[in-house]
Parts: C-alpha cells; sequence; structure tokens
C-alpha cells in the first residue's frame, strides 16, 4: 500500500475519501482553489495545496496544478473523487506518466466506458440490452434529424462524456433538437471540457437501477448489489435507495453479472458502476460511471463494506478480498442528497454562508458531509453540501429513520431541499415503491413548502425575538450597566399570566 | 424591547418586558403562557402547552432565519420605505440568483419579445435562462459576458414600445 495519497477534489466527498485514508494509516494531501482555504477538507488533510483561482478549469479541473501538487508533496496515488477529473483519461494517463498510481480505471478503459458511445458499442458486444440510438460519433446535424426520425421524438441529446444530468436535454420535436443540440453542447463543454453529444431514445417512465462492480488487475470482478436511484430532479438523483422494491434475486444475478461482464469487456478496474434504466420487467445498459459514486454510502451501509479502501487496495495492486458468495448484503439503507438549492423556486441554486449546523446523528445514521458553521457556499461549484444515509432492517425502518434524521437537521443560511425530502418520504407512491424517474413531475410538480403552523410560526417569533434581546445584551444595550437580565441569570425561566 | 417581523405577508409584533416574576411575552398583543430555556446564543427550547419546540436563531441582514422542529421559517424586518417588489418587474430584468452571465442574447436598442431568452445565466454548473417579462425595447444593458452577477442585480433594462407605428 502507497504511503501517501492526494486527494484531487473538495466538499463532502473529499472529506470522506480522506477519512479513510486516516484509518489506513496513510498520509493525505488535500487541493483545494482560492474560494475554498477554509473548507473542511483543507482543514482535516495532514498537507494542503492551493492550486488556483475558484473558477474550475482553472483549479481542480488544471491537471498540470493538481500533478504538480502531488510531485510537490511527494503524495504516490490520487484519489480524484466524483466530477471534476474522476473520468478524465487525459487526467489518468498524465498520473501514469508521471509515476502517479491514480485511483480508478487506467486511462484507456476509461475513454472507452467514459464516452458513452464506445461504451454502448461495448454494451453491445458482450450481449447486454441498450436503448436504441446512436452508437457512434456524428459529424453534423443531419445525421441527429436522421436518428431523431428512426428511433421518433422524444428523444434524449446526451454528452458522450457525461455524467450526473449535466449536457442532457429532451428533445420533443425537430423544431426544438438545434436549440437542445446546442444547449447540451455548450453545457457539456463547461462540465466536461468535450462538447460532443449523441442521441438515444428518449425512455417514458423508467426506473434508474444501477449496479455496484468492483474489478482488480488479477482479473478477479465481483459485484455489490443494486441501487435504485428512481427519484431525480434535472436528470439527478436526489434520493437512492438499496435493494430497488422491484428487485427479485434472479434479475439481481441478471443484472449483475451483465454488469461485470460489460467491465471485464472494458478492460476495466477498481470500483464503478453499470446503469440500468429499468422499465416493465425489461432492463436496458444505460453507461458506465467510471469512478466512486455519490451514492456509494447506501452500498456501504447494506454491504458493510468499505468502497474507498476497496479501491485504495485494487489501486496499489492487491487483490479484492472477497468473493461474490462473500457479499452478502442485510437489511435496507436510504440515502437522501442535501443540495444548497431551493426545492420551492424550481431548485435554483442557492448560495450563502452555512450560519448555523447541527448534522443528524443516531444508530443507523451517517451523515457524508462537508459542512462547518461559517463556511462560505460559493456559486463556483456543485451544490452538493452532504448526504444523509440511514440503514434499517426493512425498507420502512431504513424510511422512517430518515424521516427523524432530516427532521433534526438544522442548517441555516442556504436552501435545502429538506421539507421536501420528508414530502416525498411521506408520499404514498414513494412509500409503496412505485417509482419512476419523473416521480417528481408527476406528484410534485406543484409542490410548496408545507406551511408553518400558527404555534411553529409564533415560536419562530419568539425566538427570534429572544435572540435580538439576547444580541442586545451583549452590547449593554437591554441590560442596566453591570447587572445582568433575569434570563441570563435564571436561564430557566416561565412565563404564565392571563 | 418590542419587535416586528413580517411572516407570510403579516406584519407580527412580538415584545418581551420585564416584570418582577420575569419577561412577559406578548405575540400581537396577545400574552402567551410559554417556559423557554436558552441552551446556547441563539438557540431556544421553548415550551407551550405540554410541546416542545427547539429553535436555532440567525439573522441575516434584513432577514432573520429560525430553524423550528425541522421546520424553517424566514422572517423579514420590515423595511421603512414602501414594500418593494424583489426580483424583476416591468421595467428590469434581474438576476434571480447569483452566477456568471455565460450569454448575453441582447444589444441596447434591440426589441424584445415577451419571454423570449435574453441572456443565458450559468451558477453551479447549470444554466438558467433569463426571459423578458414583456415586450420592449432593450434601454440599457449593464454586463457583459463573463461578468459575475449578485443575487438580484439589474442585468438590462427594458423600456415600453412606441405606440405609434
Amino acid at each position: 500500500m502507497f504511503k501517501k495519497l492526494l486527494v484531487a477534489n473538495r466538499g463532502e466527498i473529499a472529506v470522506r475519501v480522506l477519512r479513510t485514508a486516516r484509518e489506513m494509516g496513510i498520509t493525505t494531501v488535500a487541493v483545494y482553489s482560492q474560494a475554498d482555504r477554509k473548507s473542511l477538507h483543507v482543514e482535516m488533510a495532514d498537507e494542503a495545496v492551493e492550486i488556483g483561482p475558484p473558477p474550475p478549469l482553472e483549479s481542480y479541473l488544471n491537471i498540470e496544478r493538481i500533478i504538480g501538487a502531488a510531485k510537490a508533496t511527494g503524495a504516490e496515488a490520487i484519489h480524484p473523487g466524483y466530477g471534476f477529473l474522476a473520468e478524465n483519461a487525459s487526467f489518468a494517463k498524465a498520473c501514469s506518466e508521471a509515476g502517479l498510481i491514480f485511483v480508478g480505471p487506467p486511462s484507456d478503459a476509461l475513454r472507452r466506458v467514459g464516452d458513452k458511445l464506445e461504451a454502448r458499442q461495448l454494451a453491445l458486444s458482450v450481449g447486454a440490452p441498450v436503448i436504441p440510438g446512436m452508437t457512434a460519433v456524428q459529424p453534423d446535424i443531419g445525421a441527429f434529424k436522421k436518428e431523431a426520425q428512426k428511433i421518433g421524438y422524444p428523444v434524449l441529446v446526451k454528452a458522450a462524456a457525461g455524467g450526473g444530468g449535466k449536457g442532457m436535454r429532451v428533445v420533443s420535436s425537430l423544431a426544438d433538437l438545434n436549440a437542445g443540440l446546442e444547449a447540451a453542447m455548450r453545457e457539456s463543454q463547461t462540465a466536461f471540457g468535450d462538447a460532443t453529444v449523441y442521441l438515444e431514445k428518449y425512455i417514458a417512465e423508467p426506473r434508474h437501477i444501477e449496479m455496484q462492480i468492483l474489478c482488480d488487475e488479477h482479473g478477479n470482478a465481483v459485484w455489490l448489489g443494486e441501487r435504485e436511484c428512481s427519484i431525480q430532479r434535472r436528470h439527478q438523483k436526489i434520493i437512492e435507495e438499496s435493494p430497488s422494491p422491484v428487485m427479485t434475486a434472479k434479475l439481481r444475478v441478471e443484472m449483475g453479472q451483465t454488469a461485470v461482464k460489460i467491465a471485464k469487456a472494458a478492460g476495466y478496474r477498481n470500483a464503478g458502476t453499470v446503469e440500468f434504466l429499468y422499465e416493465k420487467g425489461h432492463y436496458y445498459f444505460l453507461e458506465v460511471n467510471a469512478r466512486l459514486q455519490v451514492e456509494h454510502p447506501v452500498t456501504e451501509l447494506c454491504t458493510g463494506l468499505d468502497l474507498v479502501a476497496l479501491q485504495l487496495q485494487i489501486a496499489s495492486g492487491e487483490p479484492i478480498p472477497l468473493t461474490q458468495e462473500q457479499v452478502q448484503p442485510r437489511g435496507h439503507a436510504v440515502e437522501c442528497r442535501i443540495y444548497a438549492e431551493d426545492a420551492a423556486r424550481d431548485f435554483l441554486p442557492s448560495s450563502g454562508v452555512i450560519a448555523a449546523l447541527a448534522e443528524p446523528q443516531g444508530p443507523g445514521v451517517r451523515c457524508d458531509s462537508g459542512l462547518r458553521e461559517g463556511l462560505e457556499i460559493s456559486v463556483h461549484y456543485d451544490p452538493i453540501l452532504s448526504k444523509v444515509i440511514t440503514h434499517g432492517e426493512s425498507r420502512d425502518e431504513a424510511i422512517r429513520r430518515m424521516r427523524r434524521a432530516l427532521s433534526d437537521y438544522v442548517i441555516l443560511g442556504v436552501a435545502t431541499p429538506i421539507s421536501l425530502l420528508l414530502d416525498i418520504l411521506k408520499h404514498p407512491a414513494f412509500l409503496s415503491g412505485k417509482l419512476s424517474t419523473h416521480f417528481l413531475d408527476h406528484h410534485f410538480a406543484d409542490w410548496k413548502p408545507p406551511r408553518p403552523s400558527e404555534n411553529v410560526q409564533e415560536m419562530a417569533l419568539i425566538a427570534a425575538t429572544l435572540a435580538r434581546a439576547g444580541a442586545r445584551r451583549s452590547d449593554g444595550a437591554l441590560s442596566s450597566k453591570a447587572r445582568p437580565t433575569p434570563w441570563q441569570t435564571i436561564g430557566h425561566w416561565e412565563i404564565a399570566h392571563g | 424591547m418590542k419587535n416586528e417581523y413580517i411572516l407570510e405577508g403579516k406584519l407580527r409584533r412580538v415584545a418581551l418586558e420585564k416584570t418582577r416574576d420575569g419577561i412577559q411575552i406578548t405575540v400581537d398583543g396577545n400574552i402567551r403562557s410559554v417556559h423557554c430555556e436558552e441552551i446556547d446564543s441563539g438557540h431556544f427550547v421553548i415550551e407551550k402547552d405540554g410541546v416542545k419546540y427547539r429553535a436555532v436563531v440567525r439573522e441575516m441582514g434584513d432577514r432573520t432565519h429560525v430553524w423550528v422542529n425541522g421546520q424553517t421559517v424566514v422572517l423579514e424586518r420590515p423595511k421603512s420605505e414602501a414594500v418593494g417588489i424583489v426580483g424583476s418587474s416591468d421595467s428590469h430584468l434581474t438576476a434571480p440568483m447569483p452566477g456568471t452571465l455565460s450569454k448575453l442574447l441582447v444589444t441596447e436598442g434591440q426589441i424584445v419579445e415577451p419571454k423570449q431568452t435574453v441572456a443565458i445565466l450559468e451558477a453551479m454548473k447549470m444554466e438558467h435562462n433569463l426571459r423578458a417579462p414583456r415586450a420592449g425595447k432593450v434601454a440599457k444593458v449593464f454586463f457583459k459576458e463573463g461578468d459575475v452577477l449578485e443575487a438580484d442585480a439589474t442585468v438590462l433594462d427594458l423600456e415600453p414600445l412606441a405606440e405609434e407605428d
């Protein structure tokens, strides 16, 4: 095992990777942009290197700077987290050329599966079911018109380098094709530095089900079970769970084996996720996410495994330490993503300072977070703040636990979707497992945050006034000079009048 | 002390008054029988009619955010001036959030149609179309592509189209 690891990411995922590295006795190096100087990941790492101005292209996407930081600090390996350079084949190549271990697949495999088009060809080659659409780069808009005509509208324009819903547009008619292509290309260029897009049939009511896999350089591969991630907004997951409510033991084995076959055909190594769409008993290969995913803790809670530890072991050349038979998931896990965004205003990103914070705890509750009070949430990066993951013996228990955990979660200063998540978690369609990627459109299109009861409103007014009085008291404005006010001395008091 | 807040569009008044027994709290003139404990600065436990409320308070500019038992309530300080409309009006188009002006699709003097996309704002890697609130002529553009905008910044001014042909 290597002795020193650089984590080329920020926020909750950098913190999560740093934790495991520290547990394994590996010395850690964080990198940060000028906007992140006071971030938790910078504070937690043994060393930290500033890599540039806030815009990602000048810092977290700057390959030269990151490799330079690894060289300067003597790090032997780089963990890319998710997003940024995680699936960038040039980065993986640059790492190996610099004599550094990239904690992820080799650059060829990354290129093969990271290019969604090549991945589709690969899946076809091993007999996996795929969604109808393009399987090669197309030179002009004419080819897109022709393909869309052939498979029929609506179609989905997707970034070949994409992931996380970025650079993706649903196009419902020929008239919208041009605009959809342009928007997808522009977003893709910004997010991934590559504007290539392709087109596939838009599946109407799919469930998103994905399979976690591990491959090592000794030819071993295992699958660790599925995650269902159908609850999405803007093609981005907000609630994930395992097992999927529609999964059967037979289908799980079939999808697990298909996933492993695709990965092996790609020469894949390390942890990865093979994503599928599922509709009416059929599943279709969607893409390979060649990285540790945001929702990996769901699998960790069900299997009891530490995926980051496994990633580091595999990257250092060790074999996968368990067989397929030893993978024995237990119970049910649910994850809710906490973004800085306003669910009541069409999920507009919200920036600001974390003014108050209390994160949920308790049995079966995990909170992966990069937050602390006083942290500024900048407009430059993905708005994910943290993730709450709960585990229970049953789906019902995991959900009840999540509701409890979310209603304990205090975040003031930026808008979060916590009240929306709480409403989803008690919706009858969610509780009965009737999910699709359009769940929110179907059930929450006109959602408004629940109106606080009159009692809650009054308590807010009273608390705000008490806090204001307290603030003025410390200025000496309300209290007489040296004499403490009653609520300072009594601390605990009661008013019963009227 | 007396405090006023706007909550759900209504003016609410809270008063704390020192009495011989402690502090009397009134909300909109009605005396409230509550039991309070200050856990920490801006952190309270308030009991009313046998129900316990945990409350965390943070003042941020004109707004006070209060977390109460899992719900966040935003209180606004009443403004001395007439209540202004936050967001885009008929003659100004403002940014609904902070972000980078990634594309400016109109120039000064250009005539725009209602709902026409006039600019694209990008924040946290997502694009948001800014649309004209009504038909009009672009009177003034305040930013150029690549500029970083704060929330509520006026992006451009629109002037009404002349009545005559």
